[in-house]
């Protein structure tokens, strides 16, 4: 696994029924993809290998296996407290972690980055969230925003390790433009690439742009939220967390395309007009 | 002040501020045909009285009573002692001329004083020029060093008051006069908020030195007095045009003073100064001497270039024209200066900084491996530093080798945040790092001259 651990994760056993966890092991070719079908808005139900229509360099794939809901997350959320999340925006902030970190089922794991111009794991990936949330309540914001550096941090900390059948969820939540990051956006964007964690941002909406932001939940398959205002902060990261348990999680074994380098993900349900959303693409190789 | 401004620096380390002076048109100066009397207790030569006095009782570097001088003061009052003062300059160099003028913005215009105001600026010009009146030099050398002297200590008067509002024992946001007045963007965070005016002390200081003779260009306290200034204001997120581009008429060949200009463009072409400038909020006659991001890391580039043209080894300048080269995409230019400044730096944080920024563009040159060791090295610097372990784990990450992305990050990340220090967060104040043991040095250096 060593090198690939972004994407190479492929099924040992074989398919599971819906009622019970499917395993996964670790296998160099394998890889597996995060995908949301939704129709109409809502969630698409029920799909099994057969409907996924999947092409690694537009060449068609066999998909291996397609789970949905089963598989444990690690959840990780990357939280602003730079100078301006405070008074009300702050409370809102621990009201929402806690919340779904409430919503977390007991064989899910969390964790807790903070990050102004210091990036802190506050909380190791654990399933004891009441840890987390005690590691919530201690934040107190100041300094500038180094956006760019946690949410790589999040992101690292999300991705399952190898052996690890479980689906990183990284929310990431911030009310302004990164100030103070070391890393650069395109590296960690870069980087991106060999995750198998999917981000989702909020964003309070300001006149500063999140292009990053952006850009990263755009190539992890994952979502931008922008809101206007804290208030319902809570509800919108419950919605990230119930849309990323109704995504599938779809493996399949590389054939017909070279080892290394990018590979360009495309991804469809056959004869249904649905919309699916799924990062776009792997890196292998070194 | 050294202990105090060093302290307020760490203190205010985040909050970033650009400055403009503005040069609004010229109202209601006293002029012969609109002349308006200031309604207030003291007149305008008593106010010029106990300005000179504030100044002469004022210790510098201490916060003491004489800087408050101003807390009565009405914006007029601080216009008119520009005038008067100009006058008393007259006055001693030639006591016997009755005919003043006063010049703004390309016009002169006469100005003419009531009885009582033209006698006690009289008696303060003749006190003024009487304090070196014993010296065996000649009257002309006498009365230049009287003249500096006043305009020397009102400087150092103005600059002390502009600090201790800059680290909030002074409370901002006074009235301020329309010549002398300075706009200030603050940027926490990297927000824009509103615009904060208050009496520009920083440019009635400059108007000072303007007059020294017998050429401000020319003399050592003003020079040294530009770069200091320069070096403190950003020490404390203080980002000023209007000083540097004043001071770089004045000194265009100095190295120190070009090192702190580049420093100033540098720091103006970060995106979070640039962004916070675009969805700022101001209004139209308020001129914010700022250009592109592109356009402000080019002049930094030129003005590193020339500090390093006049002080070749000035590693500090060459540190900062790597990173800036960088940033422009000349990479093998800036591997080269920064491959050479890592070899020679001695002070920890030059090194770090070497051999951070080196390390990137090893990486942006396909050098994983040597980017690897240089970030390593940084990190044994400051072990507590994140911006390298970031680097590191990233390295790790783009190789797909998570588990050491994760062991490269965690350590570092797992500390408390209060326990850590990352010269990297600093780095756009840094150059300001030695400017409060300066400004202490050029203020007993002056007192030791004005004694003799």
């Amino acid at each position: 696994m060593k090198g690939r651990a972004i994407s190479a994760l492929v099924v040992v056993s074989a398919f599971s029924s819906h009622a019970q966890t499917p395993t996964f092991s670790s296998r160099l070719e394998a890889v597996r993809v995060d995908v949301l079908v939704t129709e109409d808005g809502r969630p698409v139900r029920g799909l099994t290998p057969a409907d996924f229509d999947i092409r690694d360099q537009g060449v068609p794939q066999t998909v291996d296996l397609v789970s949905f809901e089963q598989i444990p997350l690690n959840v990780v959320l990357a939280l602003d407290v730079s100078d301006s999340v405070s008074g009300d925006r702050l409370d809102h902030l621990r009201v929402a972690g806690r919340t779904v970190l409430g919503r977390l089922a007991k064989t899910d794991q969390a964790g807790l980055v903070s990050f102004n111009h210091v990036v802190e794991v506050r909380a190791e990936l654990t399933d004891n969230v009441a840890h987390v949330q005690a590691a919530l309540a201690a934040v107190e914001p100041a300094g500038e925003t180094a956006l760019v550096d946690g949410s790589y941090a999040a992101m690292v900390l999300a991705q399952p390790a190898a052996a690890n059948a479980r689906r990183g969820l990284v929310i990431v939540f911030t009310d302004g433009a990164d100030t103070i990051s070391w890393l650069t956006p395109d590296r960690v964007l870069d980087a991106s690439r060999r995750t198998d964690a999917v981000v989702y941002g909020v964003i309070v909406r300001s006149r500063n742009k999140a292009s990053f932001l952006h850009e990263l939940s755009d190539r992890t398959g994952g979502g931008m939220v922008e809101i206007e205002s804290t208030k319902d902060l809570a509800d919108r990261f419950v919605g990230i967390l119930d849309e990323f348990r109704q995504r599938y999680l779809v493996s399949y074994t590389p054939r017909g395309v070279s080892a290394g380098g990018w590979h360009r993900l495309d991804v469809r349900i056959k004869g249904r007009r649905v919309a699916v959303k799924a990062r776009a693409g792997y890196l292998s190789g070194q | 002040m050294s202990t105090k401004v060093s302290d307020s620096i760490v203190r205010l380390a985040i909050v970033a501020v650009i400055c403009v002076a503005q040069f609004a048109a010229p109202h209601a100066q006293s002029t012969a045909d609109s002349p308006r009397p200031p309604s207030r207790r003291l007149s305008r030569s008593e106010h010029l009285q106990e300005w000179l006095q504030a100044v002469e009782r004022h210790e510098p570097g201490r916060d003491d009573e004489s800087l408050s001088v101003f807390d009565s003061w009405r914006p007029d009052d601080f216009e008119y002692l520009a005038i008067d003062l100009n006058t008393l300059l007259s006055l001693m160099a030639d006591p016997t001329i009755r005919t003043f003028y006063w010049s703004a913005s390309g016009r002169s215009r006469q100005v003419v004083y009531s009885g009582s105001d033209l006698r006690l600026i009289l008696s303060l010009a003749r006190d003024a020029s009487e304090r070196r009146g014993e010296d065996s030099v000649g009257l002309e050398r006498r009365r230049a060093r009287n003249r500096n002297h006043i305009l020397k200590r009102g400087a150092i008067f103005h600059t002390d008051i502009a600090i201790e509002s800059i680290i909030g024992v002074r409370q901002r946001g006074r009235q301020a006069p329309s010549r002398f007045q300075e706009f200030m963007l603050q940027m926490p965070d990297g927000r824009a908020q509103g615009l904060a005016v208050d009496v520009g002390h920083w440019e009635f200081a400059r108007s000072l030195l303007d007059k020294v003779v017998p050429a401000a260009a020319r003399d050592e306290f003003v020079r040294r007095w530009y770069t200091t200034i320069a070096a403190l204001e950003q020490g404390f997120g203080q980002l000023s045009p209007p000083h540097v581009t004043h001071g770089l008429r004045l000194f265009p060949d100095d190295a120190g003073f070009l090192f702190q200009a580049a420093c100033l463009h540098e720091a103006l072409a970060e995106p979070r100064v640039q962004e916070a400038l675009q969805n700022a909020a101001v209004p139209n006659d308020v001129k914010f001497d700022i250009s592109s991001r592109r356009a402000e890391l080019r002049e930094a580039e030129n003005l590193f270039r020339k500090a390093l043209k006049v002080q070749p080894d000035h590693l500090e300048a060459r540190i900062r024209l790597g990173r800036v080269l960088g940033l422009r995409g000349e990479h093998a230019e800036a591997e080269g200066l920064l491959r050479k400044a890592a070899a020679d730096a001695m002070e920890p944080l030059l090194q770090y900084y070497a051999q951070l920024f080196l390390g990137a563009e090893r990486e942006t040159l396909g050098d994983r491996a040597q980017a690897r060791d240089l970030y390593g090295r940084a990190s044994q610097l400051y072990p507590d530093a994140q911006s390298p372990r970031l680097a590191l784990s990233l390295l790790s990450a783009r190789d797909g080798n998570h588990k050491e992305a994760l062991a490269a990050m965690k350590t570092v990340l797992a500390l408390p945040g209060d326990a850590r220090m990352d010269p990297w967060w600093s780095y756009y104040r840094a150059q300001g790092r030695k400017a409060a043991d300066d400004l202490t040095e050029l203020y007993i250096s002056f007192l030791d001259e004005d004694r003799r």
